[in-house]
């Protein structure tokens, strides 16, 4: 059995990095990992685990999804120190911006969903990798995906609308 | 983009854009090595000291941590639980600590012995047709089947260790069906309990496992001195079957020592790379083909069909004229000039009464007689509903797409079609190799796939088809031990994937008794648009068995 701190160090980047690209967002990133190692942790605790990469990525997933949906959505001077450097100030704001919308499609999305398109989409895993971190069929993950996927396009199409408008 | 996934190119530019970004968009060093410190902290047995010197980045979160490490002390001391001293989570450690796992059931006119060593990713089981020897490490699976006298190589489709619903999965499918050995069973609720036997305590440990709609209780006495099982319950619907748990210090190291002939030759039906491709395609574009309603009739105009599918849930509707002096509405005569109107369809399905055909509401297949009585047809199994073939074959996107997996039993051919193909296609051949005397679906399948189109069926053709005996069957044409179809007017899903809108049903038998062979030209209207409310996926009350 691993140890606390072999769990930490072998899957919390990971799990960083998960929440990382669903909330794009440092502070908020931070707030949802600590929540998210302290109910690791007591699970950890009573021996509940056994595929603890699936068990956090699970965990990390649905509580920034959680955040998500709830925050106001803004960039930030933080998220604007992270910049990569390879594009111009306005093109930056202008990526920035839909990533931004992106993610607030995201949130709308049903649980499920939302789940499964960022496992698929940012973190690339494969079908059966999202079925047993989610603990669904594969078959489940294809349909989900398949509905993220419409539901999404829809309401990127429906945002870049309304500013026209 | 992810250079794995086309349908990522079926997205908005934008939207491909932003997904690269976000991927690609560093995190902040500091924050990440921050976050990990402070998780680190949990772990350590003075923790409030080390949050006193290093603050952690929340004060909120110093305050959960104190609350939570309580929990966890009170729990080690059992205050908050009167649960067992051992839990599942110590039973799984102390399997995986020793070499193998031996079960026997104690029905010695059961025939299915199994081993398993959870350090090697190793499962071997004996059973009444033969014996199989999983690798899950070399990915692997080696099947003799003592019946057709074969020795096959053949990939596993998923890879489920070490969780340790496999050992449940090995135990239940073995017992169900010899051979299929992962078979997606899930744990879905778990209990423990302290029992006492002649003066002597044991744990048990109640497992509830579902695969759709089959539910199987499982229940594990436990030696609580060495936390290993003693013995495993399976309990299903009709029978209870008992298995003696025994640790071997060493088990097969391959498919001969289950029993297999040395002599008998193994046959690799591990996919071609090509092969593997196509296998994907058919295998995840009939589930990522979307949500529809579609209205399907012949040439003749009736008898028409409405088909709606949700995801995993579907039903089949029969259309009766509600003007039973006009069987065939006058202008159906239309048909031919008008297909791909979908909202001439659409105005006309009001001069119908619907009756249901097949209704699966996600876990079960509720089949309608011609009088109305629902009957349960099938519960849910394999991979999924779809593995009800004959329930599920009349969906247009399984034409198709008909979802397949490689098995020992059939050799798959893929190469440029033969003469009679259509031009351009490749012929993906499946044929059985086993004797006609082992009861199989169907002999021999042909599927022509057009590259143009992403590899969907264009073609299809099925010889020694044995479901014949179809209840309801939905066309009213399907009873033929051979079946050819054509289709073609291809069109395109939301998602991207093709489909046929016409399908040419080649030498359908008559049905009048004359023995006369005709063909039938099916036509299906896509709605991927309208919504579907839920009611039409519900059957009621408990339908009868």
């Amino acid at each position: 059995m691993p140890s606390w701190n072999d769990v930490v160090r072998e899957h919390g980047p990971s799990a960083y990095r998960t929440a990382w690209r669903i909330l794009g967002h440092a502070h908020d990133t931070e707030d949802v990992l600590q929540d998210a190692f302290l109910e690791a942790h007591r699970s950890f605790c009573s021996g509940s685990v056994r595929n603890w990469r699936a068990f956090l990525n699970q965990l990390v997933t649905y509580r920034s999804l959680d955040r998500l949906r709830r925050r106001k959505q803004s960039i930030e001077l933080d998220d604007l120190l992270t910049c990569d450097g390879r594009a111009g100030p306005y093109d930056e704001a202008v990526a920035r911006e839909a990533e931004a919308r992106i993610r607030a499609c995201v949130a709308e999305l049903p649980e499920r969903q939302a789940a499964v398109f960022c496992l698929f989409h940012f973190e690339a895993l494969s079908h059966d990798d999202i079925a047993e971190t989610l603990n669904i069929t594969t078959n489940a993950v294809a349909v989900a995906l398949y509905k993220s996927r419409e539901v999404l396009r829809g309401l990127v199409l429906e945002s870049a609308q309304e500013e026209k408008s | 983009m992810k250079p794995d996934d086309p349908v990522e190119h079926s997205l908005p530019t934008e939207i491909a854009a932003g997904l690269e970004r976000i991927r690609s968009r560093p995190a902040s060093e500091d924050s990440v090595q921050k976050v990990l410190l402070a998780a680190q902290a949990l772990g350590s047995e003075d923790v409030s000291s080390r949050s006193t010197s290093k603050p952690a980045p929340r004060r909120v979160f110093a305050g959960k941590l104190v609350i939570a490490l309580t929990v966890v002390v009170l729990l080690s001391v059992g205050l908050l639980t009167s649960r067992s001293p051992v839990v599942w989570a110590d039973v799984v450690q102390s399997m995986e600590d020793v070499p193998w796992l031996k079960l026997t059931p104690t029905d010695s006119t059961i025939e299915f012995t199994s081993w398993l060593s959870p350090s090697r990713r190793i499962v071997g089981v004996r059973h009444r047709d033969g014996a199989d020897f999983v690798d899950q490490a070399a990915g692997e699976h080696v099947e003799f089947n003592k019946v057709n006298g074969t020795l096959c190589r053949i990939p596993v489709d998923r890879p489920h260790w070490p969780a340790l619903e496999t050992i449940h999965e090995i135990i239940t499918a073995g017992a169900v069906e010899s051979g299929s050995i992962f078979s997606g069973f899930k744990v879905v609720d778990q209990e423990s309990r302290t029992v006492e036997v002649s003066g002597r305590k044991w744990i048990e440990f109640v497992l509830q496992l579902r695969q759709a709609a089959t539910i199987l209780k499982m229940t594990v006495r436990v030696d609580p001195e060495s936390q290993l099982p003693v013995w495993l319950d399976i309990q299903g619907d009709e029978r209870t079957t008992r298995f003696e748990v025994s640790y071997p210090d060493d088990g097969p190291r391959d498919i001969y020592a289950l029993g297999a002939p040395r002599d008998l030759k193994i046959t690799d039906r591990l996919p071609s790379k090509d092969l593997q491709v196509v296998l994907e395609k058919l295998n995840t574009a009939f589930w990522e083909f979307g949500d529809y309603a579609a209205i399907v009739c012949n040439e003749r105009g009736v008898p028409w069909r409405l088909i709606r599918r949700d995801g995993e849930r579907w039903r089949f509707d029969r259309c009766v004229s509600t003007d039973r002096t006009q069987p065939v509405p006058e202008d159906t005569a239309r048909l031919l000039e008008v297909t791909g109107d979908d909202q001439w369809w659409k105005d006309r399905l009001s001069e119908f009464d619907l009756q249901p055909v097949f209704v699966c509401d996600g876990e079960t297949v509720y089949r309608f007689t011609d009088k109305g009585e629902r009957v349960r047809h099938r519960r849910g199994g394999g991979d999924s509903i779809s593995g009800m073939i004959e329930t599920t074959h009349f969906l247009i996107e399984w034409f198709a797409w008909p979802p397949h997996k490689v098995n020992s039993e059939f050799t798959h051919r893929l190469g440029p079609a033969d003469d009679d193909g259509p031009d351009g296609t490749l012929l993906l051949d499946v044929q059985a190799v086993v004797p006609p005397s082992r009861s199989l679906r169907f002999r021999q399948c042909k599927l022509w796939l057009d590259p143009d189109l992403d590899y969907a069926v264009v073609r299809h053709e099925m010889l020694g088809y044995t479901d014949l005996k179809l209840p309801g069957d939905p066309y009213g044409h399907l009873d033929q031990t051979n079946q050819l179809r054509e289709f073609s007017e291809f069109r395109k899903s939301p998602a991207g994937h093709s489909y046929p809108t016409v399908v040419h049903w080649k030498n359908v038998s008559n049905k009048d008794g004359t023995g006369k062979a005709h063909d039938i030209t099916t036509y299906y209207h896509l709605d991927f648009e309208t919504a579907i409310p839920d009611s039409v996926f519900r059957v009621g009350a408990q339908p009868t068995d």
